[in-house]
Formats: structure tokens, C-alpha cells, sequence
């Protein structure tokens, strides 16, 4: 058609494109994807919890960045290293120590502070790892069909039913003490079969769908469907399962930690815990047992929460109008 | 204009079998045809409508000829090129040409993409000018199909329109590229009467002032035959009568073609249609080799009927039917 020369002309386009630039602050694409994310934010926000959980997730992040100050202000506040000269033995809170000392002197509050830095460490990329991987084998299988996925979900079947914590326990018995980034890729590549299921039979039924075969009669691509059409529709699976794999990676790490199969070299909230327990302070010091472990379920619920609000961003439909 | 007459799409002996799932106990396979022997011919400009109860096989023509499903057998045309052989760079092209309308407004636009999106996929896939352009013709696109002023729709959802706005969504959505050939699968069935008119109008519209051919699937006669300037009638799979659209519905010639037409009401309670009924008994296996796929139906059937499959016979000028009695009735 001859009339797709006449842009330049079309006086009611130019209108509209300069009411666009004026409302947006900018033009072309990235105007557009700065109006999307603007309404994204918009409905987050009326989220309550969501809120709540982004609230304590701000605070876990602070905790977690001013890990790197109480070392600098003393040597005693290392986490690991720094021994109260004067505290033989675990004491309450005091002026110098806010939420007291372990059994050697080391302050707790600062250990708290690492702890959420690992935490998220661990959580974060090992969840990051065990969806993407997860999300990306559930599509490709799905959409493909056929024989790619027999493979692919043949070996998500042995990887689902290899026993997580048991082989972390002989890995660990096998190679020595693991260190964190071990246990990180160990957990995201344990993880990532269960996923791989779920997305794979949403896959399977959204291929079915008259917008997925629009977008073949367009002439899109297998990876542009897969990435483009599917892809967003299984997001908020893949982030609910993100925010439970979050929560198990650190419920894992810390349970390994409270074993005694944690990594000796890094203070964790399930390190602490193990101390307090090993040095039988469990039910005497509860300023040294309560906070690691009220962390821990804090943090799981503020990722609980911050998945359930993305949910009803990236899900029109669950939107309240 | 003399272009009006070249023939656009061409489909010889379409024959479409699904083989089911082989049972592990059983032998032998089971075969359904959907489509069997089909003949059609679109010229330029044309809306051909394909008519059939559910089951009947006339989506799943759409289905073959928009090349979502591989045809078992025959030969489809499309400005001269057989469809069945194209690949790559020509395959796109060919999905330029080619677009299709689905039956259900709520199911075909993705519901995580704005209208700009949809409308804009074919021009990205199909690499059609830069950013600017793109946002041109999916503005302009928007615009033809009534959705006005197209600012206001460009970065809407899907579940923040109606759905008639929706389809016209679908329609831009299939025009934005410019084809010549558009398959309309059953667009206006979803839809409530009051927005039907509407989106019929706008096709109808879009075939004057752009050029297109439609091929039209429906169940409902009344619309076929309010847009359509031929008719084909399939049943079970295999056309049964054909012809244009006054001739077929004023004249028919087919015993199920009779049967559909004295099925759809009119519009006043005290006039009584004469109805021309049909035997209702459960179809057998398909025979379509060895009887007239009608004859179980058929109220009127003959001997010659159980033996033979009857051809697509000439009955008046441009106005085909399969039955052996057609002729004498």
C-alpha cells in the first residue's frame, strides 16, 4: 500500500507521536517499555504485602550491605576472627556488643549482618540457577516435543529422584568440607528437575493456543514463540517456584550448616545455630538462638510475599480493576 | 478489473487422514479423515465461504491451507506455488501472503502482549522497515480496522477490551502485513449479534478498499451468505455442493444443503418453513470410496447411492453438486 509513504504527512500520526514523547519523556521503544514498567510498579504497589515483603527484603539487603562496616570499626566485631579480649564465654547484650557474643567473644550482631549476606548469596543464585535452568529445559521440551523431550525429561526423572540432602552429605564426606559456591551449584543443579516438569505441562498446553499459532502464521521462530509467546506466560510459575527454591536453598544451606557439613570458612545464620547448639547454649542464650532463626523465616516470607505480588503484576488477570 | 479473475488459491484432492494413537492391545490402526478429496478454487478478491455443521472437517481446510497441518494428500496453490514444498526465506514469504482470523477473540491475542505488540509481531518476524516504520503501519492498521483514535488502544491488554475490539485487534493484526489472502475461521461466531454486523461490515470493507481474498468458515448460512460470493457446502469431509451464493442458496441441489437451509430460522413466529428433514442415525465408518458419504442421512437415497461415490456434477452454470439424484430432483 502506497499509503504507508505518507508518515511524514499524516498530520493525525505526527499529533499522536509528539503526545506520546510529551507523556513519556521519550520516544520509540524505550518510551514504551518506560510506560510499561511504570504500570508495573503501579500495580506492586497496591499490593500490601507485597510492600511488606519488599519493605523486609530492603531491610535484609541493608543488614547485608553493612555487613562490610562493624570489621572496620574494630577488629573484635570481625565475624569470624574478632575475639572480644575482655568476654571469656557468651554474654547478653551489652553497650559494646548490642546483641551480645558467642563462646570465644565474637559479636553476634555483626555475625547476623554476614549471615544475611550469605543468605542471600545462596538463596539467590542458587534459586536464580535451578529456575532458569529449569524454565528454559520445561519450554524447550514441551514445545519441541517428541524426542528432545523424552531426553530431557528422562533425565529430569533421575535428577528429580536422587536423594538432594543425602548426596550433599556423601559429596560433602567425599571431597571435604564444601564450600559455599559448591553447595550453591549443587543445589540450583538439584533443583531444577521439578521445575522443568511444571513449566513442561504448561508448556504443553499453552503450544495448543490460537495466539501461539498466530504467532506461527506470522512466521515466527520456534526459539520467538518459545521465548516471546510461552516464555511470559509460565514467569509467574517459574517465579513462584523461584521464591520456594530461594527458600530451600537457604533452609538447605542452613540445615547443612546446623549438621556440621557447612563451610567452616563463612558465617551463616545456620552456623550460628549450630554453635549455640554445640555449645549447649540452645535454651540458655536465647539472644544468640533467636535472631539467626527468626532471619531465616523472615527471609523465606519476604520471598514468599515479593512472588506472590509479581504474580498479579506479570498475571493480568489475577489484576484487581 | 481484469486481475479480479486470476485464480489465487488453487486446492486439488486435499485429503487430510489423522491416524489415532495405536492402542498397545490392538492391532490394527485407527484412521479418521478429516477431509477428503476437496477441489476449491479463490480468485483474487473473492470470498469463498466454506460451510459445514461441527465436525466437518471445513477448519481443519483453514487449518491446512494456512499450513499449520500437512495435508495427507493433494495439492494447494497459491499464486501458483505449491504450498506444501515451501521452506525457509519462501515460507516467509508465504506468511506474508497468507493470514488467518481465529474464531475466538479471547484465545488469539496473547494476553502478557499489548495491542502494539500483537499487531507489531509480523512486522518484526517478517523484518518489515525500522522501529518507526513498524509503529507507523500498526498506528495505521489500527485505524482501518475502527479502533479509534489508535493511541488509546496501542498499549492496552487484551483483557482491557471487548470482544468485539479484540478481534478487530485480530484483524489488524492479519492486515498489517498486507497479504492477499486472509482465512477466517469462524470470526464472527464468539462474538454477541450486535458486534457481529460490525466486524462482517469491516471485512466486507477491508475486501473493497485493499483488495483481499477471504477464505470464510462458518456453520452459520445466514452469514455465509451475507459476505460470501460463493459457497461451498462440505460435510464429513468431502465437499457436497458448490456454487455461487444466490444460485446455491435460492436453488440447492444437494439433500443436506436442503437440510441446513430449512434449518436456519426466520425471523417471525407465525411463519412456518417447510423443513426438509433428514434421517438422524449415528454415521458408520467413513466410506468414501465405496457410497455417497450423505446416503446414511439421506432421506431420498437410490440404489445407485450405496454403490458409488457420487462426482461433483455441473448442475446449472458454475454451480456444482455431488449426488446422483440431484439432477432429477
Amino acid at each position: 500500500m502506497q499509503e504507508y509513504r505518507e508518515k511524514e504527512r499524516d498530520k493525525e500520526w505526527l499529533d499522536y507521536r509528539k503526545g506520546r514523547e510529551v507523556k513519556t519523556g521519550l520516544g520509540g521503544r524505550w518510551g514504551r517499555w518506560a510506560t510499561t514498567l511504570r504500570g508495573h510498579w503501579d500495580i506492586f504497589k497496591r499490593n500490601r504485602l507485597g510492600l511488606f515483603g519488599l519493605v523486609l527484603l530492603i531491610i535484609f539487603a541493608a543488614m547485608a550491605l553493612t555487613s562490610y562496616i562493624p570489621p572496620l570499626i574494630d577488629t573484635m566485631y570481625d565475624p569470624m576472627t574478632g575475639v572480644d579480649p575482655d568476654i571469656l564465654w557468651t554474654q547478653g547484650p551489652t553497650k559494646a556488643h548490642w546483641l551480645g557474643t558467642d563462646f570465644i567473644g565474637r559479636d553476634i550482631l555483626s555475625q547476623l549482618l554476614v549471615g544475611a549476606r550469605i543468605a542471600f548469596l545462596v538463596g539467590i543464585t542458587a534459586a536464580f540457577m535451578a529456575v532458569a535452568i529449569g524454565t528454559s529445559v520445561g519450554l524447550i521440551s514441551g514445545y519441541l516435543g517428541k524426542r528432545v523431550d523424552m531426553v530431557l525429561m528422562r533425565v529430569a526423572d533421575i535428577v528429580m529422584v536422587l536423594p538432594g540432602l543425602l548426596l550433599i552429605l556423601i559429596l560433602s564426606a567425599v571431597i571435604g568440607k564444601l564450600s559455599v559456591w559448591n553447595l550453591v551449584i549443587i543445589i540450583g543443579l538439584l533443583r531444577w528437575a521439578s521445575v522443568a516438569r511444571v513449566i513442561r505441562s504448561q508448556t504443553l498446553s499453552l503450544r495448543e493456543r490460537p495466539y501461539v499459532q498466530a504467532a506461527i502464521i506470522s512466521g515466527a521462530s520456534k526459539g520467538r514463540i518459545i521465548f516471546r509467546h510461552i516464555g511470559p506466560n509460565v514467569l509467574p510459575l517459574s517465579f513462584l517456584y523461584m521464591t520456594f527454591g530461594v527458600t530451600t536453598a537457604i533452609l538447605v544451606e542452613a540445615a547443612l550448616a546446623f549438621l556440621g557439613f557447612g563451610d567452616p570458612g563463612t558465617v551463616s545464620w545456620g552456623m550460628m545455630l549450630q554453635w549455640v547448639w554445640k555449645t549447649g547454649n540452645m535454651f540458655r542464650a536465647p539472644y544468640w538462638l533467636l535472631p539467626p532463626g527468626i532471619c531465616i523465616s523472615l527471609i523465606t516470607l519476604s520471598f514468599y510475599l515479593i512472588g506472590r505480588a509479581l504474580d498479579e503484576v506479570i498475571n493480568p488477570r489475577l489484576r484487581q480493576r | 478489473m481484469r486481475e479480479n479473475d486470476k485464480i489465487l488459491v488453487d486446492v486439488k484432492g486435499l485429503t487430510k487422514i489423522y491416524s489415532l494413537k495405536r492402542n498397545i492391545f490392538s492391532r490394527s490402526r485407527e484412521f479418521v479423515t478429516a477431509v477428503y478429496d476437496v477441489n476449491i478454487r479463490i480468485k483474487n478478491g473473492e470470498i469463498f465461504g466454506l460451510v459445514g455443521e461441527s465436525g466437518s472437517g471445513k477448519t481443519t481446510c483453514g487449518r491446512i491451507l494456512s499450513r499449520l497441518e500437512e495435508p495427507t494428500g493433494g495439492q494447494i496453490f497459491i499464486k501458483g506455488v505449491d504450498i506444501r514444498l515451501l521452506k525457509g526465506q519462501d515460507l516467509q514469504g508465504f506468511r506474508k501472503n497468507v493470514q488467518m482470523i481465529f474464531q475466538d477473540p479471547y484465545e488469539s491475542l496473547n494476553p502478557r502482549m499489548t495491542v502494539a505488540d500483537t499487531v507489531m509481531e509480523p512486522l518484526e518476524v517478517q523484518r518489515v522497515g525500522d522501529y518507526e516504520e513498524r509503529e507507523y503501519r500498526v498506528w495505521k492498521a489500527l485505524k482501518i480496522v475502527e479502533l479509534y483514535p489508535p493511541g488509546d488502544y496501542l498499549f492496552r491488554f487484551p483483557h482491557e477490551l471487548s470482544g468485539g475490539q479484540r478481534q478487530r485487534v485480530a484483524v489488524a493484526r492479519a492486515l498489517v502485513v498486507e497479504p492477499d489472502f486472509v482465512i477466517a475461521d469462524e470470526p464472527v461466531s464468539m462474538l454477541d449479534a450486535s458486534i457481529r454486523a460490525g466486524i462482517l461490515n469491516l471485512l466486507l470493507d477491508l475486501r473493497t478498499r485493499l483488495g483481499l481474498a477471504y477464505l470464510f468458515i462458518t456453520h452459520d448460512l445466514a452469514v455465509a451468505r451475507y459476505m460470501c460470493d460463493r459457497i461451498g457446502v462440505i460435510f464429513k469431509g468431502k465437499l457436497v455442493e458448490l456454487g455461487k451464493t444466490e444460485r446455491l442458496i435460492g436453488n440447492p441441489h444437494h439433500p443436506y444443503t436442503k437440510a441446513l437451509l430449512s434449518a436456519v430460522p426466520i425471523p417471525d413466529p407465525r411463519a412456518e418453513r417447510e423443513r426438509f428433514r433428514f434421517e438422524e442415525r449415528e454415521l458408520p465408518e467413513q466410506t468414501f470410496d465405496r457410497s455417497c458419504v450423505f446416503l446414511p442421512r439421506c432421506a431420498a437415497s437410490g440404489r445407485i447411492c450405496r454403490k458409488e461415490s457420487p462426482e461433483m456434477v455441473e448442475v446449472e452454470e458454475d454451480h456444482y453438486s455431488a449426488c446422483h439424484l440431484s439432477t432429477e430432483m
